[in-house]
């Protein structure tokens, strides 16, 4: 059963969801090379503090940290370890934030940018092109999937779109971690995979008040994933940079509502 | 956080238990407890032991699963 969101409960997400747009934007304008892991951690928990919520995935069993940092060929739940960003890694930021009784849930990737540009060489430039190109494909298909997310509609039809537009792109979808229904708890009903597995009317329907965390979860090179020996991180098989973009919405009477804003 | 899919597997029931409860042999040779789903319940379709069967499993319980569809 997929759980409905009244307008009071949809106001409190809107609130909660707004405190997490702005700890993930701080977080990603606080990405530079030399910058580790860890610090950014501790910024996103104290973020979270002062504006009165709770970290969602240090609710999650067996999870202690407040967000996922994926570095390039990590797809998603990478721990925040000591490592130090170096410029052109691709970085995948995924935070949660539980407030007035309701998750909210947010990613976005980012391409580590040098301080001194005149230091990189052709090669590195061009790559970087390849690499924002793949981010930007990642940005558009969840764009457009958002659009799809309105009354009537169903999962399938945003799984269609994401798929559309990765594969299209020659890029993979990941079919093995999926988008879901958020709310009360942070991963709730339905499951909405980037991919169509079924035809479109054997998927839910979308109705007035569902809130679902739509994600888009790609590779640059193929699908296949390896699991990690920490339990939690999940990388690409052939070790190519994987994107991943999420955003918390809300199906209203005039169309979609992006919660986290 | 991004969430694991559920995935489908085929089976086949070895026994069944009281309050539509069975337990089925995976592929793989590991037997797990899986109850019927809603739908085919409403249907009243029938499941014995030695029938094929969908069942649909979440990666986050490998022990429990829900029959789909009974395969001929």
């Amino acid at each position: 059963m997929v759980p409905i969101k009244s307008s009071q409960d949809l106001k409190k997400m809107q609130e909660g969801g707004k405190i997490l747009a702005a700890v993930l934007s701080t977080v990603l304008e606080n990405i530079k090379p030399g910058v580790s892991e860890k610090d950014l951690e501790e910024i996103a928990v104290s973020e979270i503090k002062k504006a009165g919520g709770a970290p969602s995935f240090k609710m999650v069993p067996g999870y202690k940290h407040a967000l996922c940092i994926s570095t390039n060929d990590v797809i998603v739940h990478g721990i925040p370890g000591n490592y130090k960003f170096k410029e052109g890694d691709v970085v995948g930021i995924d935070c949660g934030v539980f407030y007035k009784g309701f998750h909210t849930d947010m990613s976005d990737s980012i391409i580590v940018r040098a301080i001194d540009v005149r230091t990189q060489t052709i090669d590195f430039r061009l790559k970087q092109q390849e690499n924002d190109l793949f981010l930007d494909t990642g940005i558009k298909a969840l764009e457009e999937a958002i659009k799809e997310a309105k009354i009537g509609n169903r999962v399938g039809n945003i799984s269609k779109k994401i798929q559309s537009f990765i594969e299209g792109a020659g890029y993979s979808v990941v079919k093995v971690l999926v988008g879901h229904g958020v709310g009360k708890e942070l991963h709730e009903e339905p499951e909405i995979p980037g991919f169509l597995d079924k035809t479109i009317d054997r998927t839910p329907v979308l109705k007035e008040g569902m809130t679902i965390a739509i994600e888009v979860i790609y590779n640059k090179g193929k699908s296949g994933v390896e699991y990690g020996d920490d339990g939690w991180t999940i990388r690409t098989q052939d070790h190519q940079i994987s994107g991943l973009f999420e955003r918390t919405v809300a199906i209203t009477k005039n169309g979609p509502l992006i919660l986290t804003n | 956080m991004a969430h694991q899919g559920s995935i489908e597997v085929e089976g086949i029931v070895k026994e069944s238990l009281p309050n539509t409860l069975f337990r089925v042999e995976l592929p793989d040779g590991n037997l797990i407890l899986c109850h019927l789903s809603g739908k085919m319940r409403m249907h009243f379709i029938k499941i014995l032991p030695g029938d094929r069967v969908r069942v649909e499993m979440t990666p986050y319980d490998k022990t429990k699963g829900r029959i789909t569809f009974r395969l001929k």
